[in-house]
């Protein structure tokens, strides 16, 4: 217990230094505070130093902020949808506006649905923030102006997962029907 | 409610939904939570005007679709629990509640999925978007400590020209 009281002891003043540090290169050469403003990067390095430096309530704070983020980021890496490698057939559906529908068999060995739709080229797209967007299946784009879009089901339940991290198992049945209106 | 608070209303709700429409390219990257903060802090009495309008700007703007129950129960929420802890003034303390509330938004999505779908149904929706709620964290709680100050004197001026103190 000393010796982690005595660490973070040694920490917070290595912290404080390197703040005190930040804060000279935030200073203008009249001697005036930008007060982290003005130099967007000695500015953020200040901010989270003093951060640090704030009272223990605060420090409390953001520690049980951190481990929140840390708690979620175990849950995921534990629990997160994962492939399975090897070969997989694939039977791919898709149901297009007028309510006629396609079947496709796939093989691949791709881990995810999305990487085996884009392989087999059934499918094209465009990357986003969020991932892959599927714009074209078949030869058929999603009309924007007609609020169209491609909506993944697999055996007819909701996809928790986008398309390019839906992991996929030998025999899967996935749907892709073209919907019309958000 | 005077017809000047109406407006300011309208203007709030309007810069509210604009912003969030300019940064819906960022994943979870979203200014709603620190505007949120924000008006409930300083303007307590235009806020439900505000989400109801800025609820509704959602729906018809991207669609009614099971996503939108989320917003009925989330934005009130957050305004609740900020309108509970108005009181505080730390910049510390509110970038780690609307960071919390970042890490929780998937959870709370997650709700009426585990309603229909069942408990696993919710728990493989929340657990697939957690990457994203990590982000949405980081980028509520970088926006509120860079900006909670600035943003909370502009309020400020904004309370005092509708004749309300600014803080409770």
């Amino acid at each position: 217990m000393k010796f982690l009281c005595g660490s973070a002891t040694v920490m917070r003043d290595a912290l404080s230094r390197i703040a005190d540090s930040a804060m000279e290169v935030c200073t203008h050469e009249n001697g005036q505070r930008c007060d982290g403003r003005i130099l967007p990067f000695g500015g953020c390095v200040y901010f989270f130093f003093k951060l640090w430096r704030t009272d223990m309530k605060q420090m409390k704070l953001l520690a049980a902020l951190a481990a929140a983020v840390v708690v979620l980021l175990g849950i995921w890496m534990c629990f997160r949808p994962k492939g399975i490698e090897g070969t997989k057939d694939l039977d791919i559906q898709v149901i297009y506006a007028d309510e006629s529908s396609k079947d496709f068999q796939i093989s691949t060995d791709a881990e995810v649905l999305g990487k085996a739709l884009v392989e087999a080229g059934l499918i094209e797209g465009e990357d986003g923030p969020f991932g892959l967007y599927i714009t074209t299946v078949d030869g058929v784009t999603a009309d924007d102006s007609l609020q169209q879009w491609w909506c993944v089901t697999k055996s007819g339940g909701r996809v928790d997962t986008g398309i390019d991290s839906t992991p996929i198992e030998d025999g899967d049945h996935f749907e892709i029907t073209l919907k019309t209106g958000y | 409610m005077t017809t000047r608070q109406i407006v300011i209303s309208g203007l709030l709700a309007g810069l509210l939904f604009a912003l969030q429409v300019a940064m819906a390219g960022l994943p979870n990257i979203e200014p709603v939570t620190l505007l949120l903060i924000l008006y409930t802090i300083y303007l307590p009495k235009l806020v439900p005007l505000i989400v109801c309008a800025f609820i509704l700007l959602e729906g018809i703007t991207y669609g009614f679709g099971i996503w939108w129950l989320h917003y009925l129960y989330v934005w009130p929420l957050l305004v609740s629990l900020t309108h509970l802890l108005r009181r505080k003034s730390s910049r510390v303390m509110w970038t780690c509640f609307s960071g919390a509330f970042g890490l929780s938004f998937g959870a709370l999505c997650a709700i009426p999925y585990a309603l229909t779908g069942g408990l696993y149904a919710g728990f493989s929706y929340w657990v697939s978007g957690i990457p994203f709620d990590l982000l949405h964290c980081c980028g509520n709680a970088a926006l509120m400590c860079a900006l909670f100050m600035p943003l909370g004197r502009c309020l400020s001026y904004i309370a005092k020209f509708l004749g309300e103190t600014s803080r409770p």
